[in-house]
């Protein structure tokens, strides 16, 4: 009897986020996005995530808004795997 | 009014961000329009010269960056917005990015408009709102070639930058979002200081019914008003106030219903004001002697008053706030019971100095009692007067702690009150619209009883609303009607200026 087919068990989905920073954000870690593996979950979770995997950018992240798409989002906002996600530091334009 | 068909610009082709120099001219020439009779343009230029705090900073070029789609989306959206709120015919924004030499253009607007406060009103609500909101940043270099990144400490409101709000702002800058509702003209008093006592109510039918005012709110709640106090004449002596409490408070944007009352039918009411969903009460109460309140109201009332106010403690009313008026020669006696009684009972008192909106006509520099005078009086009696931390920048009150009281309250409540409003303590406050105007933090616009839109309680002019409302007007044409006011707002009321006319209308026609 041939041995029964192991089945392996269905992983978690594991989708990369893409972050796009500007100004003295991208200058402060040299980059002009970064990526996190991420299964969903609000916009202050971002946060956090952001803060604790890239430390340089934390002290301006605190002060920083979030924008998914062509919106400002809040912090209770739920972020998708397929977000167009930035981090948008204090402006100043105008 | 003006009716012509201003709302529809043209489909603005003029792209929102560009890399090279603006011309500045043909932006200005792309909002010309045949209804337009101002045109303006802004330019913001780059400084090569800024004072500092410590230093003068030379700048000897500036990069701009922006987050492109989100920039486009944000001052298209304030574009069509400014459109909107100011009645604008056309409306122009670009902004610079890349590096801009020192004295050129960084950022223009231009805006068009029937008359010239729209154009100039819009163009600087867009210049505020650009700086708070664009996703643009500006990188300096300075003359030792050293290169920063701008990021100032105010940060990006993620609230108002996800909800474009819009907001009924004055040529001088000021938001307002109190509207003051007068639901009738008539009173069951007759103080002085604002009734004459020969005096003629205004036919039923001229007051705005309820379902009308309720209108004129709900458009008032979508352009920024966050508050509604309902006053008269005596809102009580209205049937079923508290029908229209009920109404007011259901509207989305209103925070807050508060009524101000001289309380004499507050026994009967208080409960289902409550019930209704009242936020805050003010009662007017100048004396707390019987003889002293004949002889100011003109009618017996001070026994039903104090029942009216029991009642409202029991209802469940915090923060119950009592108004008292000073006037030289008729309230000096009254000052020092009026803030045992306030003390014992835990409401806070605001004395308010007698301003020129009597019946009779009869007020003269001289008969003002300052705030000041109060105070000094109430100091020598209770002990030396602490400042209270402000909660409220717009209120026009300047509120006091007694000193004895003022560790206890500290300890007390925690702020809060059961209704998630900020407590005050049952302290003493000093409302001076003659000593100290409070003109340039004003917040407030008035609806009479009778439908008219007024930006100042001293104010020559009204805006028609019961005429949009009857005739068959949209609600943006009544939103159009209470921009128009708030644009005319004076500076200041003007009292004691040569400039300073006596409105037509006294107090009760008003609203108080």
């Amino acid at each position: 009897m041939p041995a029964p087919h192991s089945t392996t068990p269905p992983s978690a989905a594991t989708d990369t986020l893409r972050i796009s920073l500007f100004a003295g954000m991208a200058d402060a870690i040299g980059r002009r996005s970064v990526e996190l593996a991420w299964t969903g979950g609000t916009a202050a979770m971002l946060r956090s995530r952001l803060a604790a995997e890239f430390p340089p950018i934390a002290p301006l992240l605190a002060r920083s808004a979030v924008a998914i798409g062509d919106r400002y989002v809040t912090d209770d906002s739920h972020v998708l795997c397929d977000a167009d996600v930035a981090i948008i530091p204090p402006v100043s334009g105008g | 009014m003006d009716t012509s068909d201003t709302n529809t610009p043209p489909a603005s082709t003029a792209s929102l961000l560009v890399w090279e120099p603006i011309d500045t001219a043909r932006l200005l020439e792309s909002v010309a329009h045949d209804a337009a009779g101002a045109n303006v343009l802004f330019t913001g230029t780059t400084r090569g010269v800024t004072a500092g705090v410590l230093a003068t900073q030379i700048t000897k070029r500036l990069t701009y960056e922006a987050h492109e789609p989100l920039a486009s989306a944000v001052l298209g959206r304030l574009r069509d917005e400014a459109v909107a709120q100011y009645g604008l015919t056309a409306c122009a924004i670009v902004h610079r990015l890349g590096e801009v030499a020192v004295g050129e253009t960084s950022v223009a607007i231009a805006t068009s408009a029937p008359h010239r406060r729209e154009a100039f009103a819009a163009a600087e609500w867009l210049m505020e709102r650009i700086k708070r909101e664009a996703p643009i940043w500006k990188c300096e270099e300075g003359a030792d070639g050293d290169r920063t990144w701008v990021h100032p400490e105010l940060h990006p409101d993620s609230e108002s930058c996800s909800k474009p709000r819009p907001v009924l702002v004055d040529s001088f800058g000021r938001v307002h979002t109190d509207l003051r509702i007068s639901v009738t003209d008539r009173c069951n008093l007759r103080c002085t200081y604002c009734m004459p006592l020969d005096v003629a109510f205004k036919p039923r039918e001229e007051l705005l019914s309820y379902e009308e005012i309720v209108r004129v709110a709900r458009v008032a709640a979508g352009l920024g008003i966050r508050s509604i106090r309902i006053t008269g004449g005596e809102p009580l002596v209205r049937r079923e106030v508290a029908e229209l409490v009920r109404q007011l408070v259901t509207i989305s944007g209103i925070e807050e219903v508060s009524l101000t009352t001289n309380g004499l039918l507050l026994a009967e009411q208080a409960a289902d004001l409550r019930r209704a969903g009242l936020h805050r009460l003010n009662v007017s109460l100048d004396a707390l002697n019987e003889d002293a309140f004949e002889r100011i109201a003109r009618r017996q009332g001070l026994a039903r008053v104090l029942a009216g106010l029991a009642a409202a403690k029991a209802a469940g009313f915090q923060s119950i706030r009592i108004n008292a008026v000073s006037i030289r020669g008729l309230t000096e006696g009254e000052i020092v019971p009026l803030a045992q009684f306030c003390r014992r009972e835990g409401f806070h008192l605001r004395f308010i100095e007698f301003m020129p909106l009597d019946g009779e006509s009869s007020w003269s520099d001289d008969q003002v009692l300052s705030g000041r005078e109060v105070r000094d009086m109430l100091a020598r009696h209770f002990g030396p007067l602490v400042p209270a931390v402000r909660s409220d920048a717009s209120q026009p009150a300047i509120d006091y702690s007694y000193a004895d009281s003022y560790a206890d309250h500290k300890i007390a409540n925690g702020g809060m009150d059961a209704a998630g409003l900020p407590t005050q303590a049952a302290g003493v406050g000093f409302i001076d619209p003659v000593t100290q105007p409070f003109c340039d933090r004003c917040d407030r616009l008035r609806l009479t009883a009778d439908g008219q839109f007024r930006n100042c309680l001293f104010s020559t002019t009204e805006w028609d609303a019961r005429n949009v409302l009857r005739t068959g007007g949209s609600d943006d044409e009544i939103a159009r009607l209470l921009r128009d006011c708030v644009l005319s707002k004076q500076a200041a009321h003007g009292i004691g200026t040569l400039a300073f006319e006596r409105p037509a209308r006294a107090m009760y026609q008003i609203g108080g």
